[in-house]
């Protein structure tokens, strides 16, 4: 399998666990989701959107917005 | 076809061009502003964003993650293809991609459809207020990437489209999944 490939398995896999984990609630269940959509965004932009090839700068802003992105959602929920 | 490579490494040269990653941050951060809004309000009302939420059909959301991530997986094996010079596959791979979205499009019709025979609509609660402005501005992005993959769709067909161009709709397509990450965790699982 190619690196594409083993990206979109690792996104359906993550994305179905995300779906079944919501049933349940309560803190570290949302925060072991939000950690899952973090990998998702980080994998279609590096693999799917070629972020890897990119300049470090765009790598750092892209790491940086989700890392602050994160940081805010969870020390509010 | 010009499909001249572009040095990536280049600080002004990211996949997809400048202007489409400085549109695709502003995206982000408007996004990202809302969805922390949101969050701020669920602290004031959390029983109510908590039974609002479980109205939502999860397996709904999580079926149309998948579309979008497929398609999304279609677009960048269709960028690969073209850099290749596969036109053929390029297109068979572009309409995959399309064909994506147009399911993530009708499934969420169906959505709305029940939501709205439910009586969930925009002005049911804050909840939902959230839900239907966000949701429905994601759409008119998907609508849009949707125009956008249609007319590349055609260019790549009479083989007139370059390299650069066709990177730039690929990163407007991933861009609605992005978004789409974010909010499906936040709007359909964790209150």
């Amino acid at each position: 399998m190619n690196k594409l490939t083993v990206t979109w398995v690792v996104l359906l896999i993550l994305s179905i666990v995300s779906g079944i984990s919501s049933t349940d609630g309560g803190y570290y269940i949302s925060v072991l989701i939000l950690v899952m959509a973090a990998i998702k965004f980080v994998l279609v932009s590096f693999n799917f959107m070629e972020l890897f090839k990119a300049h470090v700068f765009w790598k750092i802003t892209i790491i940086s917005y989700l890392l602050v992105f994160s940081i805010i959602i969870l020390s509010i929920i | 076809m010009n499909n001249t490579l572009v040095k990536s490494k280049n600080i002004f040269y990211p996949p997809g061009g400048i202007l489409m990653w400085i549109i695709i941050f502003l995206e982000l951060i408007t996004f990202g502003m809302a969805l922390i809004a949101m969050v701020a309000s669920y602290k004031d009302a959390p029983e109510l964003f908590h039974n609002s939420r479980l109205q939502l059909n999860t397996a709904i959301g999580t079926i149309n993650t998948i579309f979008l991530i497929t398609s999304g997986f279609f677009m960048a094996k269709s960028v690969l293809e073209l850099k290749n010079q596969n036109i053929k596959k390029a297109s068979l791979f572009l309409n995959l991609t399309m064909l994506g979205g147009a399911l993530f499009l009708l499934l969420k019709s169906v959505e709305y459809y029940f939501k709205i025979e439910a009586g969930l609509t925009i002005n049911h609660n804050t909840f939902f207020t959230y839900y239907w402005l966000l949701t429905l501005f994601h759409v008119i992005h998907v609508i849009v990437g949707l125009v956008i993959l249609l007319v590349v769709s055609r260019s790549l067909k009479k083989n007139t489209i370059n390299l650069e161009d066709f990177e730039a709709s690929a990163a407007f397509w991933h861009m609605c999944d992005l978004i789409w990450l974010l909010l499906f965790p936040i709007i359909y699982l964790i209150f």
